[in-house]
Formats: structure tokens, sequence, C-alpha cells
């Protein structure tokens, strides 16, 4: 199978974004819509219910470098949160601590990884973990 | 971003976190997010103040113009129920904290038609439980409101007074005839004072009711815990559980009646009853519960999970599908959860031993200092609570064996009766096949890019439909 080239690869995630095709718990899209490279993308998390994320939203920001998607995006997160893959000085994701950063495979996307997250939020080890106050950011 | 610079409506979709999605057309360039937000709230029952917006990865502000973040022609924007706002949030917190109680504290409310039908234990979760799910927010609503005002709030700030109201309703003025220790916590207003701040505080209580299973739980783990769960159970919860219950001779009858249901025979006299426990999902000709009819495989296999089970209240784990196995020494954890949820179904052998009142004072005097404890507020409560519903409906609350000897053990009546009803629709067993059941979910994991169908549906199966578990397992698959 050919390779999608990258911008070719984060347009389809765009109209994917925009239209919120997905199973909508997650939406993201680019933060500059004039920007012709697509680097930068907020990232939204509705948090997941029953669990203590249940009605609050994270927001986040992505960054595709030019090997996207050979390489994974890195991601930091806004909002506040406390997670074991979050760095709680920076809000960046550890990459080596969610398993789809870790284990990046090409055909990952942006929604794959904020579905990740998402998913690690109602980690039965983690949706319980006091959070910071909503609101507050990094 | 020519489009959204001409003055023409356009058609957006909305996507409710739980609803389906609708559409809508308005004017981007004429409308702040607040205004679409009132527009949406006719659309959805989501007020217009715990509305949020999401698109393209952002959090719609209030006082923005729609096209500011670009929406165009056939874009999606989510739509989250979210906290109310905080003007709002800061009402309600002023208004919980201002004073009131709830149906936990007063025999007087409990007679309410409303707060009546919520303790039904047949029908309801555990307490626990209970206080977190939604069908019980509107009661508390209510029980808060009606908290709330001014006289009410007067009138049970005073100790004197609710201890008056108790003592006026006549059940509880013969239970506490009987038991002279449940009227010494009715005249300690330090006790009525802070079952009133637990009660109007349904944070707090719902918090110290989690602090107070993990204690237990941590308890059971130290050398002698276990013991010590014991006492703590034989002093506290039993005299406050019988209590609540006044000796019934029908129950002697329902027992019998109940083991006749169940096969069951009386065990011979001065011997170690080894014939085990029936098996109450057995296919008989009358079952109670009116759902039992269906059962699950492994539970068909069961017959005794309890036989050899000393007299003590062994419960087992939530799960229908766990009891199966249950190691003894696993056994305390669960004991502290049932004692403190499924009061309703004590054998009356409990009843026997403790309601007369020289053996329960002793146990009671022993403890009297924990009254602090708020565990034990709760139990009280629920005894309280319960109580007119014994009255009204003794031949239920009695449905139980007095021994737990060669008898059906109560906590499996309980779990049976509590569990079937949530569990009866995962137990209904599937006809279509998987492609057509999951269908909703097969196109949702493609819409993933989830795309091998036979994958996703082995996915399915084995999350039994949900689709997080499934991508869950999609990925563990993939990955390895």
């Amino acid at each position: 199978m050919a390779k999608v080239p990258r911008n070719f690869r984060l347009l389809e995630e765009l109209e994917k974004g925009e239209k919120g095709i997905g199973d909508g718990t997650c939406s993201y899209g680019l933060s500059n819509g004039d920007d012709i490279y697509m680097s930068d993308w907020n990232g939204t998390i509705i948090g997941p219910g029953h669990t203590i994320h249940e009605n609050r939203i994270y927001s986040l920001k992505l960054h595709c470098d030019d090997n996207y998607p050979d390489s994974p995006p890195s991601v930091h997160f806004i909002s506040r949160i406390n997670l074991p893959c979050v760095n709680q000085q920076t809000g960046k994701v550890e990459p080596t601590k969610l398993s789809c950063l870790a284990n990046w495979k090409r055909n990952y996307t942006l929604e794959t990884v904020l579905t990740d997250l998402r998913r690690e939020m109602a980690n039965p080890h983690n949706k319980k973990l006091p959070q910071p106050p909503e609101g507050s950011s990094f | 971003m020519e489009e959204t610079l001409s003055e023409r409506s356009i058609v957006v979709s909305f996507r409710p976190s739980n609803g389906k999605l609708f559409d809508c057309s308005f004017d981007p360039s004429q409308m702040t997010v607040l205004q679409l937000k009132e527009k949406l709230a006719r659309e959805t029952n989501i007020p217009a103040d715990s509305m949020r917006l999401v698109y393209s990865g952002r959090i719609l502000k209030d006082e923005d113009m729609v096209d500011s973040y670009g929406v165009k022609e056939g874009h999606t924007i989510h739509v989250v129920r979210g906290a109310a706002n905080q003007a709002a949030e800061q009402a309600a917190a002023n208004s919980s904290s201002s004073g009131g109680a709830s149906r936990y504290a007063t025999p007087s409310t409990s007679s309410s038609p409303a707060s009546s039908s919520s303790v039904n234990p047949f029908s309801n979760p555990p307490p626990t439980r209970q206080l977190g799910s939604n069908s019980n927010n509107f009661e508390q609503d209510l029980m808060r409101g009606m908290m709330n005002s001014p006289m009410m709030r007067q009138i049970l700030s005073n100790p004197e007074i609710v201890r008056s109201m108790v003592m006026q309703n006549p059940t509880m003025r013969q239970m506490i005839e009987r038991n002279p220790e449940i009227g010494h916590i009715i005249n300690d207003p330090s006790f009525i004072r802070q079952t009133m701040d637990m009660a109007r505080n349904p944070e707090l209580m719902r918090e110290m009711m989690r602090n107070n299973d993990r204690a237990l739980a941590n308890l059971e783990t130290i050398p002698g815990g276990f013991n010590h769960l014991r006492r703590m159970y034989h002093t506290l919860q039993e005299p406050l559980e019988s209590a609540g219950r006044h000796s019934d001779n029908s129950s002697e009858a329902a027992n019998q009646r109940l083991a006749q249901m169940l096969n069951v025979e009386s065990p011979p006299e001065g011997q170690i009853n080894s014939t085990p426990l029936p098996n109450p999902w057995a296919p008989r000709n009358h079952n109670n519960s009116g759902s039992s009819s269906t059962t699950t495989g492994s539970s068909l296999s069961q017959t005794n999970p309890f036989g050899g089970i000393s007299n003590f209240g062994f419960g087992f784990p939530g799960s229908i599908l766990n009891f199966t196995t249950p190691p003894i020494g696993d056994r305390i954890a669960s004991t502290t959860n049932q004692t403190s949820t499924s009061q309703t179904n004590q054998t009356s052998q409990a009843n026997n031993s403790s309601s007369t009142p020289s053996s329960t004072s002793a146990g009671v005097s022993t403890t009297t200092p924990s009254f602090s404890d708020p565990d034990l507020f709760r139990r009280f409560q629920q005894a309280m609570q319960r109580y007119p519903q014994y009255l009204s409906r003794p031949h239920q609350q009695t449905f139980y064996p007095t021994s737990l000897f060669g008898s059906p053990n109560p906590f499996f009546m309980n779990m049976q009766q509590s569990s079937f009803g949530a569990a009866q629709p995962t137990t209904i067993q599937p006809t279509e096949p998987p492609e057509i059941r999951f269908r909703l979910q097969l196109e949702r994991l493609e819409e993933m890019g989830f795309v091998d169908q036979a994958a996703n549906i082995r996915a399915l199966l084995a999350a039994g439909g949900d689709v997080n578990s499934a991508i869950e397992w999609l990925l563990q698959n993939s990955n390895s």
C-alpha cells in the first residue's frame, strides 16, 4: 500500500475533526486555520463518565512535525490534569508512558492519541486520582 | 475565510455526548456562542449555562462570535453537558451549606412518599451506590430544597426538637423503648448535630462513606483485623439492625415457606450440617423476584458456595459470576461491604440474640465512645430509615431463614434480588448474530479506522459490546 504523504494525511484528519467523525468524545482541529503546514493542533477530550473527569473538558495542544505520521506527534495538556503519563510541570504527555506514543504506528492518528489518553483517564488506576480544580492550566 | 463573511446561514451538525446528531442552521457572523447555546438549549434539554460547545479541539467561549472559530457548512460541533457555571455553583454551595437535614436523619421525613419509595431494598442498589446514582439526585435536591427553608433550618438546628419529633413517631418510640441504647444516641445532642451536618451535605456524606469503606478494608489487612471487624459487627451492627426490626412470629413461617420452596430440609439436630446450600437460581415453581428464570451458565452449575462457612454473615463479591470461587480469606472484605449494604437481609438469628436489652446494652456500652464514628451514623440512619418499611412489609423483610445452617443463605437471596434487577438485561441470551447486534458499534469502530471487521466483531464480543473496551482490545492485540 502506498504511503499517504504527511499533508494529505493531515488534511484527512482535519476533515474528520471538523466534521466530528468519530465517537464524539474527542475533538481536534488546527489551532490556526491559515497554517498551511498543519503543524499545530488543538484537541479536547471530554472526560469519561463515572470517573473524576466526568463533566470536564480537557484541552490539549498537539504538534505534528515534518516526520508525522512516521513519528508520533508531541502532545501537551493545556488544562491541568493529574495523570501518570503527564508531566506535572509542563503538561507534556511523556511519550514513553503512553502506549500509543511509545509504540507509534504509521496508521495511528491524532484521534488515536486523544482516545488513548481518554482511556488512560478512565483506567481504573487513574479514574479516581485527585484532580486540580477545573479551569486551571499548565 | 470568505464564507463566514457572507451574511448567510449555514447548516451545522451538533453532536450531543449522549444523544442523536441533529442539524441546526444559523448565521455564524451574527451570533455569539452564548446566543447559539440558548438556541440549542431549546433543542436539547441542556440548559445554556451548563452547556459547553467544542469544535475543532477548542471550547467555544460564550462571548465570542461563532464565526471566529471558523465553523463552516457541514461541520460538527460537540455539545457537552458540563457542570453548571460558576455563579450557579456558588449559589448551590451557599444553599447547601446553610443548613437542613435529609431523610437520612429523621424518621419524620422518612415517612414522606418520596423518600420511602427510595429505600426499597429490593429495587435499588445498596445505599452507598445509591447516593451516587442519578435516580437519587432528584430526591436529594428536593430534600435539600426543603431543608433549606429557614423554618426547617430553625427546627432542625435544635436537637431537642428533633428528639421530640423522633419520639412522636410511635414506631420510633417503640424501638427506643425496646432498645435503650438507641435512646442514648437520640439523647446525645452532638450526635444529632453531626448527623445533620452530614445529612445536609451529600458530598460530605458520600466522602465519609467512601473513607469508611476504605478504612474497613485497611483494617482487615492488619493482623487481627478480622477479629476486630467481627467484634465491631457484633457490637455495633447487629444491635442497630435488630433494633430496626421487631421480632415477628411470621418470620418463622416465612422461612419455612422459603425453605420449602428451595427444597431445603432442616439439618439433623446436634450434627454438623453437611448438606449443600440450595441453588436459588435453579428453576422452580415459584420465584419471588420474577426474574430468576434468567440464569447464567456459571451459576447453574453452582450448588453450594457457602456450605461449611460458619454463622457469620459472609457475603460474596458484587458480581454474580465471582461467587463461584470465593476464598474464605478474601471474605472479610466483602463481609464488611455486605454488612454495610445489605442489612435488610440479616438473619433473624441476629435478631434473636440481640433483641434482649441486656445483651445489646452490654455490647453497645463497650463501644459508646465510638459513636462519633460516622460509620455508625450511617448505619443508624439506615436503620431509622428502614424502620417504617418493616412495619409496612413485614413479610418481605423477614423472608429469610432463621439459621444459616442448612438453609438458604440470606446473602445469596439478597444478591439474587438485588443483582438481577441490574443484571437482567445483560443476561438475556442474544439471538441475533454479532454483526447485527453490534451494528452500531461496528460502524463506529470503522469510523475510527478499525477496518478489519472480523477483528472488530471479535473485539466487541470480547468487550461485551462496549466500544471503548473493544478499542482497547483491538489496540492491545495489534500491538502484540
